[in-house]
Parts: structure tokens; C-alpha cells; sequence
């Protein structure tokens, strides 16, 4: 054991904290140095400092034991986890770095640079900050108010509760065996009541497209499966439950202007018609939005309201008129009506965040010239689209030297085999 | 003529400091630290003293070399060698080169273990703990592992913006990552293996203060297997940047020359 004998542990007094470990290169100082640092006399200032410290640091230590679990019988002994998840040490060096990756930077690699390449790689980069979730605070963006909070609580829970208004479990066979089956009978109900309505038969279309909607409701699937044929095939059931859900939608009005149509009601016809085509396009559009990175689901109470309007007027219409639409009340107008104040809704919704994320975005680019304010966080919510987060940051002092080595304001160049560099 | 053969008792014979191992661990706290208590409680612990001195001299005249220095200077000085110094790896980045406050530690570690029955190493690495998770210690450690070389190994080719894009990025993970303490201080063990050269020995090994990443873990609140990872997975970050760095520069390489 290399220990210096007693006669040489001395502090000679010329040693400094500088001089002990070389601090151009190397963090861990020189270890025979600091043996020569050691002193183990102690005088009546030591004493008096290290039993004031001592007062000063009891309670915070015992605290520090005891949550570390190595005091067993002390009150709060905290047991150490034994799948410590919630101490995932990567998870929070990928948010503190990813959160601090400059936004402004990315953008302007996306936008100015020469190579093709680097531009992709931002672009990935940038879009994966952007669909980032980071719980933050909102500086430069108030936070909502206490009332539109509980109002965005309600419509939340209200849209998980209705999707899942079915009368499967999850385990059930019958939902496993439903559910491929469900979209495509559900879109077959609404093509023949489609038929139906265009062929003047409207009692059984209306019995066709009720039964469409009870059993949307009532038996949807609880969550629909990837399997690995489908992954395989790129096929995505929750993409053809939406294709079909909103084909049948304008399919049923479709079939109520063709049966206006063949009743004489040529302006309702085309009224109807237009509304079918509007909710369509303005469908897609929020739907389309998603590729720009606007998260917009489907609002419960736009498919509620199509629900009720749509099978509302069928019904309406099957019982004012015996034959044909020709003699339908002016509640069939309803259905029309319903679906192109949706589509206005839609298409207001998508516009609205859209205009709200770019002016968003552009202030968060704009703050890195002042430096005032940095973007810190671009925080996504499904009812919210896109908010980006900005935080006022004083400079932080550079962790970088301004100057090493005499090489000027930049880092010098070291090479891996060579200690000098 | 005569030869200066050394004989079998003169050789197992070792400095006082190492001799002093031999004692309970209690009775070495109680040597090195009870100048540090207050009158009272030298007065409620006197005979333990008394009996550890006893002790302690028995050790010395029976195992160590001569001594030139008093019992309680001794035992501080085992402390110094096997708490103080195979933490030099904390010591350095943490501390700036400046071991005092790890004296302190060790000391008033040995100070709770006589007053509140602590086990004098859990007292000392709460310590340790304390000291790395101070804003100002790891910002301090910080700055000393941005210089460290393997993360400054830049191809020669490198052109200034992406070293300063790279050096912004492991800037901002050193300095901001909120497990960062943890991780510099597993990764300030790593680098100086040699410590565990000195503890090997039967009187000293289950008595040093080394802190390892096993003692780390509890204060962490994690299984000492994910801290290694998460410092394994660190390392591996750090290579991503440099490799990073390395596909930037040929792309752009690449491009220049598709464009032309």
C-alpha cells in the first residue's frame, strides 16, 4: 500500500488548488499532490467550524438517510423500487436536450441550408420536437383560464365516453370477431339506405340507417388490432373506420337528394347535395391538416350531431311521406343543414390553429435574435393542436472557456493518439 | 560482517495509520472525532474514548511502525487515506481540487456516527450526495467534463460551426440534464480505478468510505444496474453526437459534390 509515511504527510504550504490537478486537461487532479495536501491536525477554528456545521447539517442528512432506505426503522424509510420506470434517467436527458435544441436553429438548417441532406435531417428533427408532449409552463403564451380548463375537462371526458360506448369488453370474442367485420357492415347499412332513399323506399332506409347508428354506437369496437398481416400491408383500421364512417355519412345524403331528386325538390336536392360534398371536403381538409402537424380529432359532438340530424331526417322523412321524398316535410332539411354548419366548424377550426400555430412559431424564431425570450418547449394537445411554449432566460454563463490554448474563441483541435494535441 | 536482516516481526509491522485499521470502525470515529464534540458530549462519551485510546495503543505498539504523531491524528489520517482520498474522483470535479469539504464530511460523518449511532459510511456518502447535488458543485464538475479529451477528439477535417454546434449541444447536456449529478459521479468513480488499489487489504477493505455506484443507487432511488446503464447509454449519447458530427461534415462533402 502506497501510504506516505508519517513524517512526510505535511502540508508544506506551497500547494494551491490550482496546482493539484492539471485543470487545462485533465478533470481528476493529481492524486500523489493532493497526498501531500493531507493534514489531519485540527485547531480550535476547525473544531468551532465543524461543529456549527455540524448544528446546520444534522436534520438535512438524517433526511437524505432516511429517504435513501439506509436507516430500515426510520419513519419514511423510502423503499427502493424495484422497476425504477419513474426514475428514467434517459428519458430526461432526451426532454432537457431536445427541449433546449434551439427551434430557430432547426429552422433555419431546414430553410437555408446547402445540403439536401442536413435540410431533411432538421426537417425530421423539427417535426419530432414539434409532436414532442412537454409539460411546461407558458410565459409568453397565459395559460387558459380556471373556466375554459373545466370546460376542455368536460369535452374531453365526454369524447372518451362516447367512444367507448360499447357493450364489448376488451377480451370479448365477440369483439374480436366483430371488429374487422364492424366498418364495413356499418358502411354497407348506410350504402343500401343510401339505395333505398335514392329509390323512394324510405321506411326500411330509415330502419336501415337507424339500425347504422346504433350499432355504431353500441357495438364499436373497443380498439382496433394491428395485427402483423396488417402492419405488413400498411393497413390502418382506424384510417378505414374514418374513410368509411364519413363515406357513409355523405353516401346517406347523397341518397336523400337523389330521392329529393326524384320527388320534385330540386332545390332541396341540391341544397342536400352541396351540404353532402362540403362536410366531405371539409373533412378531409381537417384530416389533411394532420400532415402539416396539426393533430385535430374528430369533435364527439360533430359525430353526435350528424348521428342524431342525419338519422332524424329519415325518420321525419318516413313518416311525413308514404312514397318517394317528393312529399317530405321541411325537418329533412335538417340533416343537410347540420352537416354543412359541421363542415363550417371544420374547416374553421383547422384554419384557426393553423393561423395560430404560424404566428406562434414565427414568435418563437423572432426571440432568438433578441434573446429575451428562447423557446423552450412546443407543447401538443389533441384538443388544442400545437402551442409552443416560450420562457424568459437570462444568459446562462458558458460552460465552454471563451479562449483554450491560445487557439482564438473556438475549441482547439485534439487528436485522439496524441495527449499534447 | 553484519547484515541488517529484518525479522518477521519487524516486517509485518506497518505505518501507524494502516495499524489503526484494525480497531472497530466506532472506536477509529471516536478517536478521530471527539475533539469535535462538544463538552458535553465528550463528557457522555469519555469512557468510550478512553477505552478506544486503550484500544488503539494496543494496536500500535502490537502492529504499526514507530509513531510520530498522537492517536487522534492517526485515525484522522486512516480517514484521509481510505474516505478522503478514494473519493479523489468526486473530489476533483465536484470540489475544484479543494478537499476540505471532504474532510468536513468524513469528519463530521465520524461526529453523527459517536452522537446518533449513524453508521459513520451512510452518514458520509448522504455527504457526498449533498455535496455533488449542490447547483454550484455540478456546474463546477460541469466545466471540468466538457475539457475531458475523448469528447474533444474532433476530426481534423471539422469545420468550426459543427464543432460549435457540437460543443452546444454536450454544453447543454452537461449543464442542464437534471441527472447529470448522478451520472458525473458514477462517470468520476469510473475514471479512477486506481483508489481501489489501496482498500484491498483484509484490515481496511469493509471499513473504507469508498463511494461506489452501488452506494449511489439508494440515493437515487434507483437499482444500481440502472444507474450503470443510464451511464453506459451517456456514453453511447456522446458518441451519437460525435457521429453526428462526422455525417454532417461528409454530407455536406457529398453534396458539394453532386452539386458540381
Amino acid at each position: 500500500m502506497d501510504l506516505p509515511h508519517a513524517t512526510s504527510a505535511r502540508r508544506d504550504g506551497t500547494e494551491t488548488a490550482e496546482s493539484i490537478g492539471d485543470q487545462s486537461d485533465d478533470p481528476v487532479p493529481d492524486a500523489r499532490a493532493w497526498r501531500r495536501q493531507a493534514d489531519p491536525r485540527l485547531d480550535g477554528r476547525d473544531v468551532a467550524r465543524l461543529q456549527a456545521a455540524a448544528g446546520q447539517s444534522r436534520e438535512r442528512i438524517a433526511q437524505r438517510v432516511a429517504a435513501a432506505g439506509l436507516v430500515p426503522d426510520a419513519e419514511g424509510a423510502a423503499r427502493i423500487p424495484e422497476l425504477d420506470a419513474q426514475r428514467d434517467l434517459d428519458a430526461a436527458l432526451e426532454v432537457d436536450v431536445d427541449t433546449l435544441q434551439r427551434i430557430d436553429g432547426l429552422h433555419a438548417r431546414r430553410m437555408r441550408s446547402a445540403s439536401p441532406r442536413e435540410r431533411q435531417h432538421a426537417t425530421t428533427v423539427l417535426a419530432e420536437a414539434l409532436h414532442r408532449i412537454v409539460d411546461g409552463y407558458q410565459v409568453g403564451d397565459p395559460p387558459p383560464s380556471r373556466l375554459l380548463r373545466c370546460l376542455r375537462s368536460v369535452d374531453d371526458r365526454v369524447r372518451r365516453a362516447y367512444g367507448r360506448l360499447t357493450v364489448f369488453d376488451d377480451q370479448s370474442p365477440v369483439a374480436a370477431w366483430w371488429e374487422p367485420l364492424s366498418r364495413w357492415v356499418l358502411l354497407a347499412l348506410a350504402t343500401a339506405g343510401a339505395a333505398l332513399l335514392a329509390g323512394g323506399y324510405v321506411v326500411v332506409a330509415a330502419v336501415l340507417i337507424g339500425t347504422r347508428v346504433t350499432l355504431a354506437a353500441v357495438t364499436a369496437p373497443p380498439a382496433p388490432s394491428a395485427s402483423t398481416w396488417r402492419r405488413l400491408i400498411g393497413y390502418n383500421p382506424d384510417w378505414a373506420s374514418s374513410v368509411c364512417s364519413h363515406a357513409a355519412d355523405a353516401l346517406i345524403l347523397a341518397g336523400l337528394a337523389a330521392g329529393l331528386h326524384a320527388g320534385g325538390r330540386l332545390s332541396w336536392a341540391a341544397l342536400t347535395m352541396a351540404a353532402a360534398l362540403f362536410g366531405l371536403l371539409a373533412t378531409v381538409s381537417r384530416i389533411a391538416a394532420r400532415e402539416q402537424g396539426l393533430r385535430l380529432p374528430r369533435l364527439w359532438i360533430e359525430r353526435a350531431a350528424k348521428d342524431v340530424a342525419l338519422t332524424g331526417a329519415v325518420v321525419a322523412a318516413a313518416i311525413t311521406a308514404g312514397h318517394g321524398l317528393g312529399s317530405a316535410s321541411p325537418v329533412t332539411l335538417v340533416a343537410p343543414a347540420v352537416v354543412g354548419a359541421a363542415g363550417i366548424v371544420e374547416l374553421t377550426r383547422t384554419a384557426y390553429y393553423a393561423r395560430r400555430r404560424r404566428r406562434l412559431l414565427s414568435r418563437a424564431a423572432a426571440s432568438g435574435d433578441t434573446g429575451d425570450l428562447v423557446p423552450n418547449a412546443i407543447v401538443v394537445t389533441t384538443g388544442d393542436a400545437i402551442v409552443v411554449n416560450l420562457r424568459r432566460s437570462g444568459r446562462r454563463p458558458g460552460i465552454f472557456p471563451e479562449r483554450r490554448g491560445g487557439g482564438g474563441p473556438y475549441l482547439r483541435m485534439v487528436r485522439a493518439d496524441d495527449d499534447e494535441g | 560482517m553484519a547484515v541488517d536482516t529484518p525479522t518477521r516481526r519487524q516486517t509485518e509491522r506497518v505505518a501507524p495509520e494502516l495499524a489503526v485499521a484494525k480497531l472497530d470502525l466506532r472506536d477509529i470515529a471516536l478517536l478521530a472525532a471527539y475533539e469535535v464534540l462538544t463538552e458535553a458530549e465528550q463528557h457522555t462519551y469519555r469512557a468510550h474514548y478512553r477505552r478506544a485510546v486503550a484500544f488503539g495503543q494496543r494496536m500500535i505498539d502490537e502492529h504499526a511502525t514507530a509513531p510520530d504523531r498522537p492517536l487522534p491524528e492517526i485515525a484522522r489520517l486512516f480517514f484521509s487515506f481510505t474516505w478522503v482520498f478514494p473519493n479523489l474522483g468526486l473530489a476533483g470535479p465536484f470540489f475544484a481540487g479543494d478537499t476540505g469539504p471532504l474532510e468536513d464530511a468524513v469528519l463530521l460523518a465520524a461526529r453523527e456516527a459517536i452522537v446518533s449511532g449513524v453508521p459513520a459510511r451512510h452518514d458520509f456518502h448522504a455527504r457526498l450526495w449533498e455535496h455533488i447535488c449542490d447547483p454550484d458543485r455540478r456546474a463546477e464538475a460541469a466545466r471540468f467534463y466538457v475539457r475531458h479529451k475523448p469528447l474533444h477528439s474532433f476530426p481534423p477535417s471539422a469545420e468550426r460551426r459543427a464543432i460549435e454546434h457540437y460543443c452546444g449541444r454536450i454544453d447543454a447536456l452537461m449543464a442542464t440534464a437534471e441527472c447529470m449529478p448522478a451520472l458525473l459521479a458514477t462517470w468520476a468513480i469510473e475514471r479512477n480505478p486506481e483508489r481501489l488499489l489501496d482498500l484491498s487489504r483484509n484490515d481496511v477493505k469493509d471499513k473504507h468510505g469508498l463511494f461506489e455506484q452501488r452506494h449511489m443507487a439508494p440515493f437515487l432511488g434507483m437499482t444500481p444496474n440502472t444507474l450503470t446503464q443510464s451511464l453506459r447509454r451517456l456514453r453511447l449519447r456522446f458518441g451519437e453526437e460525435m457521429r453526428l458530427l462526422w455525417q454532417i461534415e461528409k454530407t455536406d462533402d457529398y453534396d458539394g459534390e453532386q452539386e458540381r
